[in-house]
């Protein structure tokens, strides 16, 4: 782990230039977002899919 | 070495390295790590650089013994190289810099960026201060800014490069709003919070605002409080590569080299005092001043007041170096265009008001000079100026007399009478009676208090006088 460097980088700013990167900045975005992202998709289907789940399974 | 070692006052945030000055020697002590960053430099592409006059400050390596006594506690984890760097002959800051200056100092910081990347280096920051101007050519003098590249990390300058470089000039690229004062005001710069605020909506639409301006300000408040270390890491594992720095400050560059000032029209430029003289004064005065500056030979002259720096040209002549002052910044523009054109590096250009010269600023008010201790000057020329002082800032004609004296220069002064067209245009403005001391007997009696004159000469037309004197 590096030590930081006297300046204070700035947290916005430096996802900033995560997003300035353009396609290559998508690809860091999506690995650093897309954990979260995926989490919050899955927990989607797996509502929409619960009701004939807990059904099938009470039966 | 007996000399003493000073500490520069401007130079302590950095724990890697710091500049010591001792007599005429600028030196920087680097620290283990400092010194492995400094080899790196060394063994670098950019290493073509170093011996000065293509954007770096000329710099060496040199011995320990080199160093002068006490300088080696000035590191607290002691000192490991110890170099020597070219002294630059007139310290100046971004605060008395033109749109023109600071636009080329931004793209220097960048080009040295980028030609680091390349060869696997970063700069650790990005701030005007790092820049130096030798006359109108900008020098890059932080070498301890340069490090090895980190992978995986982030450029740290990225928002004091937005804060110190690219605001201010979008302040006054877009919105005609002169960045000295504020800069002067903040030694951090300008947020992008209060950017975005200061800029209107429409400015929105244009080149670089979105993205670094308005966006930034967003993602800045967004973020305000995380713990900026454990987003660091994140970036980093999320594989970072620096082609997104890369990417980054082309962008920048590219931004920055379209933004243009359309220099306004200040009741200055193009108008030269000279217009109301006749062509044997404007001849006159100038053989004087030919003469004064052959005479002294001097170091260091400034010109105060220099308007299309006619008269800078001609003390530099006979002068190392001309400091060119003058107060509205849209005529110093212009001057430093020109003088950029010649690539002339004899003259520097500054914004500069006689009656508010620069104050010590900063950490214990020493951290920016103020500009009388910045170098004495061996000649100052004040020429077209003490009506405009007197008059219009209202410093009585005493009180200007000791100011100057106490440069401890031989000067060259120009005293309008009364009857002068301008100095008449001047007083017309005000009430009856004010300025009484404004006389010629009164101008001279407080020179002759103060100085010895050595030549007085009337000019053809009769309404100036010229005196060169020493203190």
């Amino acid at each position: 782990m590096s030590v930081l460097a006297y300046l204070d980088p700035g947290s916005g700013s430096m996802i900033l230039q995560v997003l300035l990167g353009g396609v290559a900045g998508v690809a860091v975005s999506i690995k650093m977002f897309g954990k979260r992202i995926f989490r919050v998709l899955a927990f989607w289907k797996r509502d929409k899919d619960s009701d004939e789940g807990s059904a099938e399974e009470s039966a | 070495m007996s000399s003493e070692a000073r500490a520069d006052t401007g130079s302590f945030r950095d724990r890697d390295g710091r500049v010591v000055v001792a007599g005429d020697e600028v030196f920087r002590v680097l620290s283990e790590r400092g010194a492995e960053d400094w080899r790196a430099l060394a063994g670098s592409p950019l290493s073509s650089r170093l011996s000065g006059g293509d954007g770096l400050v000329a710099t060496e390596e040199v011995g320990a013994g080199a160093l002068p006594d006490g300088a080696a506690e000035l590191l607290p984890g002691g000192v490991s190289a110890v170099l020597r760097h070219e002294r630059v002959p007139f310290v100046s800051y971004p605060y008395e810099w033109t749109f023109g200056m600071l636009r080329d100092a931004a793209l220097l910081q960048l080009d040295l960026g980028l030609e680091a990347l390349g060869a696997g280096l970063s700069l650790k920051d990005a701030t005007p201060y790092n820049v130096q101007f030798r006359g109108a050519r900008p020098v890059f003098i932080d070498i301890g800014s340069f490090e090895r590249l980190r992978e995986g990390e982030p450029w740290p300058g990225y928002r004091q490069f937005c804060m110190l470089y690219l605001n201010p000039l979008l302040l006054q690229a877009y919105r005609d709003v002169p960045f000295q004062p504020r800069l002067r005001g903040s030694l951090e710069g300008i947020s992008p919070g209060e950017a975005a605020r200061l800029l209107r909506l429409r400015d929105r639409l244009r080149r670089g605002v979105l993205s670094h301006v308005v966006l930034h300000a967003r993602l800045e408040r967004r973020y305000e409080g995380s713990e900026g270390g454990e987003l660091k890491h994140e970036i980093g594992k999320a594989n970072f590569k620096p082609e997104l720095i890369e990417a980054n400050l082309r962008g920048l560059r590219k931004l920055v080299s379209r933004l243009g000032w359309k220099a306004g029209d200040t009741a200055w430029t193009g108008y030269r005092e000279d217009n109301t003289y006749s062509d044997a004064d404007a001849e006159r005065k100038a053989a004087f001043v030919r003469e004064a500056a052959a005479a002294k030979r001097p170091g260091l002259v400034w010109d105060m007041g220099c308007n299309d720096g006619a008269y800078s040209r001609i003390a530099a002549e006979h002068a190392d170096r001309v400091v060119a002052f003058d107060h509205d910044h849209a005529t110093v523009e212009a001057l430093y265009r020109s003088l950029r054109e010649e690539g002339n590096e004899r003259i520097l250009p500054l914004v500069a008001d006689l009656a508010d010269p620069s104050p010590g600023l900063g950490w214990r008010g020493m951290e920016r000079r103020r500009l009388e201790d910045r170098g004495s000057p061996d000649l100052v020329l004040a020429l077209a100026l003490v009506h405009h002082v007197s008059i219009t800032a209202n410093v009585p004609i005493a009180e200007l007399l000791d100011w100057l004296h106490g440069l401890g220069a031989a000067l060259v002064v120009e005293f309008p009478k009364r009857e002068d067209p301008m100095v008449r245009r001047l007083l017309s403005g005000k009430r009856e009676g004010s300025n009484a001391d404004y006389e010629l007997d009164t101008f001279e009696r407080e020179l002759e208090r103060r100085f010895a004159v050595e030549r007085r000469e009337e000019l053809p037309s009769g309404s100036r006088v010229l005196y060169l004197v020493r203190p």
